[in-house]
C-alpha cells in the first residue's frame, strides 16, 4: 500500500498468508543445513551460507561498479562502530590485493586545538548545526589524510539504513545530496560506500556470528530525546515507519540513489562549489523558487531592506587591491554567498569561530570572484 | 514590556510570524502575507489579463483565504481577472454538506458566482457508498482521483481558463516527503511545480498561489480577518499514509520553522539521472481524460467499484486494462485478489 510500484503477486500483498518461521527450517541456499537466522521473513540461512552471501554481495558490488581496481591504495575510514569494522573484516576476506591503510578517528587533541574545537561547537547554538558541522569537518579531515598520504580512494562504512536516514534528513535540511556508491565531488579523491546494500540488521547478524569486534562511541545525539535535532527525529521516524511498513528503508534508498542525479556530478567549476559541503551551489535559483520566497519574506517582515538580488560576493572597499593577502576577515554576508542553501542555515549564528583553513579557502574564493568580475568588466 | 512591530515600529506587535519569527502588528502582517502571495503570482507568471479563473473552494481555511486574497489582490493590483468559485460535493455526510453551507455563505460574502459539482452526478457514487465497499484504508485514493477530475470537468463546464487551488507550503512539503517515502520519482519531479503544464487538449492548467504560505500563517490570517470557514477534519482521513508525513513535518517545524520551505527547496532542486524511465502523458481510451496508461485511474477505479472489485485501482493493474476495455470478465484468481478484505 505504501509503495508506488507494488505488485499483486509479490510477497508484499497483504492478503497472502506469510509462513511464520519455525524451528528446524532448511536453509534456502544449500537446502541441507538447518537455518539459524532469518533475513526477511522467508529468507533463512545457515551460518556459513549467510557468510558466503554476505561476502559475495561485496565482491559483486566492487566488481560491477569498477571504481576500485586491484593493487590500488584504498583508505578505510573506520570509526569503530559495527558497520565500519564489518567492512574492514570483509575487505580483508575478499581481497588481499588491496593495500590498506587504516584510519581510525580518535579524539586525542593538543590543549589549544581542544579549546578551538570547543569554541567552534559552542558557537553553534542548535544541535542540528553541531551535527552538520561535525559531519562536514569529519569529511574534510578524511579527505586531508587521504590527500596527504597519496590515497585516491576512500571507503566508508555506511549501511543502507544509515544512508536512507541520511538521505531523508538531507532533504529536510534543504540539501539535495544523493549519496551514491561513488562520490566524485572532491575531485582527486573518490569516496566509495561498499556497505550501502546491507541493512543494519544484516551487518549486526554478521558481526555477532563471526565475532567482529566493535566499539560504541556516543555521538552528539546519543540519549537525546526525539526532537533534539532534525537528524535525530528523522532517524526515529524512519525506524518507526520501518516497523509498520518493512519496505520503507529500501524504497527510500533504492529510488533516490538510482534515480536522482547527485548534485556533485553536475559539472561545476571550483568557484561555484559550496565552501563547506563542496556540492554545487543551489542559490542562484530563479525568481519563482522557494529560496526567493524566503528572501522576500525576510524583506517584508522588517524595516531594514537587505537587497536579495545581489548574489556575487561583496567586494571590498579597496578595489584595486590585487592578489595580495588581505587582513580583513570575511564578513557574514561574504561567507553566505559562498555557501549552499543548507550550509547557510548551519552557520547562521557563527562566523569568526570557523577553523582557519576554511577562512583561508573563503578568502581565496572571494579573490577568484573579484578577478573574474574584473576580467569581465575589461 | 510590549514588543514593537519589526516593520513599522510604531504599533505594538500582536503576533509572531511562524515563518520568520518576526513580531508584527496586524496590519503589517496582513500586508506582508498578501504581498508575498502577490510576489509569488507575479514572479511565476500565473495569470494573464482578462482570464477567467475558477477558485477551488471547499469551505476550509485554505480556500476561503485564497478566495479572499485573490479578490483583494485582483482589485489592488488590477490583475483584470474574473473570478468564480468552484466546489466539489463528495457526498460525505456530516462533513461535506456542512462545508458546502460555508461555501454558499462565501459566495454571498465575496460576491462571486458559485458552481457545485458532485460525485453523484459525475460518477454515480458518493464517498459514503465508496467507503462502505472499500473500507477505511484506501478510500483517500478514490476521493483524490475523483476530485481532480471533478474539478476539471466543472471548470470545463464553466469554460474557465485556469483553476487555482488553496494548496499551501505544508501541503507541498508533505507531498514531497510522501513521494520520497513511497519512492515515486515521477511525482517527485512534478509535485513542486507551482502550476501544471498547459499543453494538451482538455487540460485546464491548475496553479497554487499559496504555495509558499505556511498553514499556521493562513490560520492566523483567517482568524485576524475574521473570515468565515469550516474547520473540521474529514472523518475518513485518520488512516491515510499522508498522516505519517504530516506528523513528521509538524515535528520538523517545531524544531526548525524554516524546515517546510527547506523541504520544498530540496524538492525543487532535485534533478533526475539520464536514462531513468518517466511516464509519458497520453489520453484515456475510454473518457479522453489525460492519462499515462491506456485507461485513466478514474475509469479503473469506477470499473472496480461497479464490478464489486474495489481493489482494482489499488496497486499495479495495467495488465488488466485490455480486459477492462474489452469488457471481458476477469478470471476467478484475478477476482479473488481484487475483492475487499473480509474481517
Amino acid at each position: 500500500m505504501c509503495q508506488a510500484e507494488e505488485e499483486y503477486n509479490g510477497l508484499e500483498c497483504k492478503q497472502e498468508k506469510i509462513p511464520v518461521p519455525t524451528l528446524n527450517r532448511k536453509c534456502i541456499k544449500c537446502k541441507e543445513g538447518t537455518a539459524v537466522l532469518v533475513k526477511k521473513r522467508v529468507c533463512m540461512f545457515t551460518g556459513s551460507c549467510f557468510k558466503e552471501y554476505f561476502i559475495h554481495k561485496l565482491r559483486a558490488m566492487l566488481g560491477n561498479n569498477r571504481v576500485i581496481f586491484p593493487h590500488e591504495k584504498v583508505l578505510l575510514a573506520v570509526s569503530g562502530g559495527t558497520a565500519s569494522y564489518s567492512m574492514l573484516s570483509q575487505v580483508q576476506e575478499v581481497n588481499t590485493q588491496f593495500f590498506l591503510f587504516i584510519c581510525v578517528e580518535d579524539s586525542a587533541y593538543s590543549p589549544e586545538h581542544k579549546l578551538a574545537v570547543e569554541r567552534l561547537f559552542s558557537s553553534l547554538k542548535i544541535l542540528i548545526a553541531k551535527e552538520d558541522m561535525l559531519q562536514t569537518l569529519r569529511q574534510h579531515l578524511i579527505l586531508h589524510i587521504a590527500r596527504e598520504n597519496g590515497y585516491s580512494k576512500v571507503m566508508m562504512g555506511d549501511s543502507c539504513s544509515r544512508l536512507a536516514v541520511k538521505l531523508l534528513s538531507n532533504i529536510t535540511l534543504g540539501r539535495r545530496a544523493a549519496l551514491g556508491f561513488s562520490d566524485h565531488r572532491y575531485g582527486d579523491v573518490v569516496i566509495v560506500r561498499p556497505m550501502r546494500d546491507y541493512s543494519f540488521k544484516e551487518i549486526t547478524y554478521y558481526s555477532r556470528m563471526f565475532n567482529v569486534p566493535s566499539v560504541f562511541i556516543s555521538g552528539l545525539d546519543t540519549k537525546t530525546h526525539d526532537k533534539a535535532s532534525i537528524q535525530r527525529l528523522t532517524e526515529s521516524f524512519v525506524t518507526n515507519l520501518q516497523a509498520d511498513f518493512p519496505s520503507t528503508v529500501s524504497t527510500i534508498y533504492r529510488n533516490l540513489i538510482q534515480s536522482v542525479m547527485s548534485p556533485q556530478s553536475q559539472t561545476a567549476e571550483a568557484a561555484s562549489k559550496c565552501l563547506l559541503c563542496l556540492c554545487a551551489l543551489d542559490t542562484k535559483a530563479g525568481k519563482a523558487s522557494a529560496f526567493n520566497a524566503t528572501l522576500v519574506s525576510e524583506q517584508l517582515s522588517q524595516i531594514e531592506l537587505q537587497d536579495p538580488s545581489v548574489e556575487a560576493p561583496a567586494r571590498s572597499a579597496e578595489e584595486g587591491q590585487g592578489c595580495g593577502s588581505s587582513n580583513r576577515l570575511p564578513s557574514h554576508q561574504d561567507l553566505k554567498t559562498l555557501l549552499c542553501y543548507s550550509c547557510r542555515l548551519t552557520i547562521k549564528d557563527m562566523v569568526n569561530t570557523l577553523p582557519p583553513y576554511i577562512i583561508t579557502e573563503a578568502e581565496k574564493q572571494q579573490k577568484r570572484w573579484e578577478m573574474l568580475l574584473r576580467n569581465l568588466n575589461e | 514590556m510590549p514588543v514593537q512591530c519589526s516593520n513599522c515600529v510604531q504599533r505594538r506587535a500582536v503576533l509572531k510570524r511562524p515563518k520568520t519569527g518576526h513580531s508584527l502588528c496586524k496590519d503589517c502582517f496582513f500586508w506582508a502575507f498578501e504581498e508575498e502571495i502577490h510576489q509569488t503570482i507575479v514572479s511565476a507568471g500565473l495569470f494573464n489579463r482578462g482570464e477567467t479563473v475558477a477558485i477551488g473552494a471547499s469551505g476550509g481555511k485554505d480556500s476561503t483565504v485564497l478566495a479572499h486574497v485573490m479578490k483583494v489582490l485582483n482589485e489592488r493590483y488590477g490583475y483584470g481577472l474574473s473570478l468564480l468559485l468552484l466546489s466539489v460535493d463528495e457526498g460525505i455526510t456530516g462533513y461535506r454538506d456542512d462545508s458546502l453551507e460555508t461555501v454558499k455563505r462565501n459566495q454571498q460574502q465575496y460576491e462571486l458566482p458559485l458552481k457545485i459539482v458532485s460525485y453523484e452526478e459525475l460518477y454515480g457514487w458518493t464517498m459514503d457508498a465508496i467507503v462502505k465497499q472499500v473500507g477505511l484504508k484506501n478510500n483517500c485514493t478514490f476521493c483524490g482521483v475523483f476530485r481532480r477530475q471533478a474539478l476539471d470537468r466543472g471548470a470545463m463546464m464553466l469554460k474557465v481558463d485556469k483553476i487555482c487551488t488553496g494548496h499551501n507550503a505544508d501541503d507541498v512539503a508533505e507531498t514531497v516527503l510522501m513521494n520520497v517515502l513511497r519512492g515515486d520519482i515521477a511525482r517527485l519531479c512534478r509535485c513542486t511545480s507551482i502550476s501544471t503544464a498547459s499543453d494538451g487538449e482538455g487540460a485546464i492548467p491548475r496553479c497554487k498561489p499559496l504555495k509558499y504560505a505556511y498553514e499556521k500563517e493562513i490560520v492566523l490570517y483567517a482568524y485576524f480577518k475574521k473570515l468565515d470557514y469550516f474547520s473540521t477534519e474529514c472523518i475518513y482521513s485518520p488512516n491515510a499514509y499522508r498522516g505519517h508525513a504530516r506528523a513528521f513535518l509538524k515535528d520538523l517545524e517545531s524544531i526548525r520553522p524554516s524546515s517546510i520551505i527547506d523541504v520544498i527547496h530540496s524538492g525543487e532542486t532535485l534533478s533526475i539521472k539520464e536514462g531513468v524511465k518517466m511516464p509519458v502523458q497520453g489520453t484515456c481510451s475510454r473518457c479522453g481524460y489525460i492519462s499515462s496508461q491506456a485507461l485513466c485511474k478514474s475509469c479503473v477505479l469506477l470499473e472496480g467499484l461497479n464490478r464489486g472489485l474495489p481493489k482494482l485501482g489499488i496497486g499495479k493493474h495495467h495488465r488488466l486494462h485490455g480486459k477492462i476495455l474489452a469488457q471481458e470478465p476477469l478470471t476467478e484468481q484475478e477476482e479473488k485478489k481484487l475483492k475487499p478484505v473480509d474481517f
